[in-house]
């Protein structure tokens, strides 16, 4: 039963560490002295971080980023939410209809989105506009808080909708004040997946920008076939720890709708 | 007993339901007199929790009205119907404490902070809870959370009061202790209840009046003893409570109506027809039916059942089982008409046992007369019926 067992765990740990480890390459890069990508990186500096807050098209790409994939979460979060209830409230086909239909951006593949949108912006001209991107990326994430929200819906009492009505409140109070709290971590784990789709697409992000608008992830591609130097390791690691906080948020919202069992 | 609020009146007039093809509620009128407190018991499916939905408003009818104190609230917003409602899963809040729980319908009602803080103290203290007002629902116990679901119901005294089986999720013990709670706080707010439930005990411990349901339709409506003495059927005869159901037909003799059993050789007595005189039953095959505490059962042991007391008659009839209740000693009973169950106190109970033959007898005058049109199954009675109007008989007087 022991040897077993440890066998288990070496198993785990040797896929475990192929999962991750590419990502924790970046770490270490980002601290090189030398300008240069290889590893094992050689001695300790701060000066590609330096770098990154110091250069505007850096620096304002993360911003830019932050910005966009926030109102993105936001859009998503009530949009995929209104939904999610609505499609809990329509019977069969229609309902399984609807919901491929919500659900099918995370199946179709992001360069054929991404010409699609490209064509229809160009003549809207949001071709490398805030509007444009919160379009865009809206619709990527919309999905994951459907999903999300679904679940928390499929296992909603709507008894306490009906009890919400008997004490007096109106369909959209009892909304407000009932169904949307009973559903928060739903909600609050969709939001923190739409803001992660959100903050690091590349594909479709790269056929709406413009120079005078990028994400990060799009200047880190661009950077990537100009001047390759640990910056982008640095931008690499930022990338990654805004998207584990909210990894972490999405799933400690998960426990909040266990814990109120 | 003072009385805070004033029951409301409530008028349903032939409401039928139906859902596509399937009807789920057919012609039910009835009449709830203000502070009455009212029972819909049927089986699942015989259309009380469907009837309870269209006076809360969660179903339209598909005719008929509905009139809460001659006010027609057909098609009026469950919001604005001014009703409270305690739910079987409970239906807290759960993100709620229990006294924001309760102040809900108070802030809904546009009550004032002072207001919902002492009408949330009252209704708590109502139900005995005042200690747990901080308390997340998750932290209670299904006793107490059904305490705080009739809290939230009663907080802005409510007219009308609806309950849908709202004791069936609990053990028996609690079940008792809430019962009493439940009469006590109807007495105390002078409320109009309407209480669904598919527990024969629980209806005719609580109820003023029992609305009898199957298939969709009302099959009885009358006080609890009315209705166990004097079913109108034989559905309500078999579901409120034991009896012994015998098969035999109303025929016309010299003096009127009589009753006569179908196997009357059954008779205790040695031969002879058994028949007793009834009033107004249809002529032609029917039933009859005798609670088990009004027949008395006798080994046969030379003096037989039946003979003596005038007024009473008695048959045959093989013991086919023996339950030890503690009060009582129930016998089921199997014999040529039919069979069922007889009850005798403990202290007084004949030591018989299964296969023997007894004697059995009754006042003719506690025997009910149903038109016959059941399906028969076991001796215990134990079965669904599709029973007819019947008529009335003898006992009468």
């Amino acid at each position: 039963m022991n040897r077993s067992r440890i066998v288990l765990w070496v198993a785990c740990a040797v896929i475990g560490l192929w999962l991750i480890a590419p990502t924790l390459v970046v770490i270490p890069l980002s601290f090189n002295e030398q300008r240069s990508l290889a590893f094992p990186p050689q001695g300790f500096s701060l000066r590609w971080y330096e770098n990154f807050f110091s250069d505007s098209q850096w620096f304002g790409g993360l911003l830019n980023s932050l910005q966009i994939a926030v109102l993105v979460a936001v859009l998503a979060t009530v949009l995929g939410t209104l939904a999610a209830y609505g499609l809990s409230k329509v019977p069969g086909f229609r309902e399984a209809f609807g919901r491929n239909i919500l659900v099918s951006p995370m199946i179709i593949p992001s360069v054929v989105f991404g010409v699609g949108l490209y064509a229809v912006f160009l003549n809207l001209g949001l071709v490398g506009t805030l509007p444009g991107f919160l379009i865009a990326h809206t619709v990527l994430s919309v999905p994951y808080v459907v999903v999300t929200v679904g679940s928390t819906l499929a296992s909603f009492d709507t008894q306490l909708e009906q009890a919400a009505w008997v004490c007096g409140a109106s369909r959209a109070r009892a909304f407000v004040t009932v169904t949307v709290p009973a559903l928060l971590p739903g909600i609050l784990s969709g939001a923190f997946f739409a803001f992660i789709t959100s903050f690091d697409e590349v594909i479709v992000s790269m056929f709406i920008s413009s120079p005078y608008l990028q994400t990060l992830p799009v200047r880190m591609f661009a950077g990537m076939q100009r001047e390759v130097d640990p910056t982008i390791a640095a931008a690499a690691t930022l990338i990654m720890i805004t998207t584990t906080a909210a990894a972490i948020g999405g799933i400690l919202s998960q426990q909040l709708r266990r814990r109120r069992r | 007993m003072t009385s805070r609020g004033t029951g409301a009146a409530l008028r349903l007039t032939e409401i039928c339901k139906r859902f596509g093809s399937v009807a789920a509620a057919t012609d039910i009128s009835l009449d709830v007199a203000p502070g009455e407190f009212v029972s819909l018991l049927g089986p699942s499916g015989s259309g009380k929790t469907t009837t309870l939905n269209m006076i809360a408003g969660f179903e339209e009818p598909t005719s008929g009205r509905i009139a809460i104190n001659d006010r027609d609230v057909t098609g009026i917003p469950i919001h604005r119907r001014n009703i409270g409602m305690v739910f079987q899963g409970y239906a807290l809040f759960p993100h709620l404490t229990v006294g924001k729980n309760v102040e809900y319908p108070l802030r809904q009602h546009g009550y004032g902070r002072d207001a919902r803080r002492e009408a949330v103290a009252r209704a708590l203290e109502t139900v005995s809870l005042s200690g747990l007002r901080d308390r997340m629902p998750a932290q209670l116990s299904g006793g107490q959370r059904q305490r705080v679901a009739l809290a939230r119901a009663i907080a802005y005294d409510p007219p009308l009061l609806l309950m849908d089986e709202p004791l069936s999720a609990l053990d028996k013990a609690l079940r008792e202790g809430l019962q009493f709670e439940i009469r006590r706080i109807h007495r105390e707010l002078g409320t109009t209840v309407v209480y669904v439930t598919h527990d024969q005990d629980e209806a005719l411990a609580l109820s003023d009046r029992i609305v009898v349901f199957n298939d969709g339709r009302v099959q009885q409506v009358g006080a609890p003893s009315e209705l166990y003495s004097r079913p109108a059927n034989d559905f309500v005869s078999r579901f409120l409570g034991e009896s012994i159901h015998l098969r035999g037909a109303v025929r016309e003799s010299g003096r009127g109506l009589e009753f006569v059993l179908e196997d009357s050789r059954a008779d205790v007595s040695a031969g002879g027809e058994i028949s007793w005189p009834v009033k107004e039953a249809r002529l032609g095959a029917a039933q009859t039916m005798i609670r088990p505490e009004n027949v008395t059962l006798a080994p046969l042991d030379g003096t037989s059942a039946g003979e003596g007391a005038p007024g009473t008659t008695g048959i045959r009839a093989v013991v086919r089982d023996v339950v030890y209740t503690g009060h009582s000693v129930k016998y089921v009973v199997e014999c040529p008409s039919g069979g069922g169950v007889v009850r005798m106190s403990s202290s007084g109970a004949p030591n018989v046992s299964p296969g023997q033959e007894v004697g059995l007898s009754w006042d003719i005058g506690r025997a009910r007369v149903l038109g016959e049109r059941s399906v028969r199954t076991e001796a215990d009675g134990a079965q669904v019926a599709g029973a007819v109007q019947s008529g009335e008989n003898e006992e009468r007087r």
